[in-house]
């Protein structure tokens, strides 16, 4: 269902519900999300750490119907997911793993289930609660080592469906969690100067010129594409 | 029933629901296909534009006030930075929108009574747990972890509605908006991602 049926829907019964004729129907789930780490397959594909198709877009919606076992909640456009040749990136872990979960919207869930295979490892029910905007789920991943894929099911309470989220880990035979990541070195930000490019990290004070017209950078920022400084007023000032 | 509290606030969005309503009798199935996209009042914009902007401000207001909390609590300078980043775009996007909205005579905030989107967390694109999550949270590596988690979702949220945009709004400064958002949160969430 579009985005904007799905609005409709919700301000129609905003106007409505005064009346007390209708109740949302069930299926305007508006329901999304996936797990953002260890880093799923679509959150490799939102963070570009693997080059993907439409699904970059709208990792959260990888919405089908109860009971698969395949990466993509058969929907056509997001079969990538489901094809192991990809260079996935596997997340070193141990045996035991914390599964956290991003969301759009939180909607009422029947259960999270875990699997290796046809293997279920774990179940989460939450007899049609929200679950909570910080969910993270421990699972111990039994006598396994080496490269496994997970398949994460959200099933969602009052419809057929259910999302969809694959994750790629790398198993060492030790139950040690593995240590944090090594915090980055800090990138100094020094004032640049040369053409404005998305990526570069900029110092306060920093002139770049842009579309012909020069700016000076007001606070330290790294560069995205979107904040070009033409419509950033309050990071760049044209000088 | 309507007419002792909606009077100067049937703006299109509200009649083209009755509209809708009236079309297909008692429920709304979803599956009547009517279009919210009527022609362009003046010209130069449609309902689309509208909900779009009246849906954006609030959305955006959300993120401001994550982003503000990080500011002060996140443990990371890189963190810090990049979302006073999103703060101060984000509030140049809001003056941005409200001005509009003023110009076509709309207004600010869609009329709709909140309570009806409590089953799904909040209307579209807010949340109000998420803000009540960062708030309960002191600073420290739980603070980080969740308002780059929350954040992400959030700037989904963001992607979505300037998708609705872009396929359907027919403004075109709403529309290039739309695309910056669309194309600024993607990079912010690959960010954001970084830092997990």
């Amino acid at each position: 269902m579009s985005l904007k049926r799905k609005l409709i829907m919700f301000a129609t019964a905003a106007v409505i519900a005064p009346l007390g004729l209708v109740v949302l129907p069930a299926a305007t789930a508006s329901a999304h999300g996936y797990i953002l780490t260890p880093p799923s397959r679509q959150a490799q594909c939102a963070q570009h750490t693997v080059t993907c198709d439409s699904i970059q877009w709208e990792p959260q919606s990888v919405e089908g119907p109860k009971g698969l076992r395949n990466c993509h909640g058969n929907v056509d456009r997001f079969a990538e997911l489901s094809n192991d040749s990809k260079p996935w990136r596997a997340t070193a872990v141990g045996r035991t793993v914390d599964f956290t979960w991003t969301f759009t919207a939180r909607h009422a869930t029947y259960s999270f289930e875990y699997y290796i295979g046809n293997t279920r490892l774990k179940e989460f029910k939450l007899n049609n609660q929200q679950p909570p905007a910080t969910l993270k789920h421990t699972v111990n991943l039994g006598n396994v080592s080496g490269r496994v894929r997970v398949l994460a099911v959200w099933n969602i309470g009052d419809t057929a469906n259910a999302f969809y989220s694959c994750v790629d880990l790398q198993v060492s035979g030790s139950s040690a969690e593995p240590g944090p990541a090594p915090e980055p070195a800090p990138t100094p930000a020094p004032p640049a100067s040369g053409t404005w490019a998305a990526g570069t990290a900029y110092g306060a004070g920093s002139v770049v010129t842009y579309n012909g017209t020069t700016y000076r950078a007001l606070q330290s920022h790294t560069a995205l594409p979107g904040w070009e400084p033409p419509s950033t007023p309050a990071l760049w000032q044209a000088v | 029933m309507f007419a002792p509290q909606a009077p100067l606030r049937m703006k299109p969005l509200l009649l083209a629901l009755l509209f809708l309503l009236a079309g297909c009798g008692v429920g709304v199935t979803g599956t009547t296909g009517a279009s919210l996209s009527a022609p362009p009042p003046d010209g130069t914009y449609n309902d689309t534009d509208v909900m779009f902007l009246q849906m954006a401000v609030p959305q955006h207001r959300q993120g401001i006030e994550m982003a503000r909390l990080a500011e002060k609590r996140a443990s990371r300078k890189e963190i810090r930075e990049l979302a006073k980043a999103i703060r101060v775009t984000q509030e140049d996007e809001v003056r941005q929108m409200r001005t509009w909205l003023t110009r076509w005579d709309q207004p600010i905030a869609p009329d709709l009574d909140p309570a009806a989107h409590t089953g799904h967390g909040g209307m579209h694109g807010t949340d109000p747990a998420v803000l009540q999550v960062l708030r309960d949270t002191p600073p420290g590596p739980d603070f980080d972890k969740w308002f780059l988690t929350l954040l992400t979702g959030h700037q989904h949220g963001a992607v979505e509605l300037a998708r609705m945009e872009e396929k359907d709004g027919y403004n075109k400064d709403a529309r290039a908006l739309a695309g910056r958002i669309i194309a600024s949160r993607t990079a912010e969430i690959e960010q954001l991602g970084s830092y997990l």
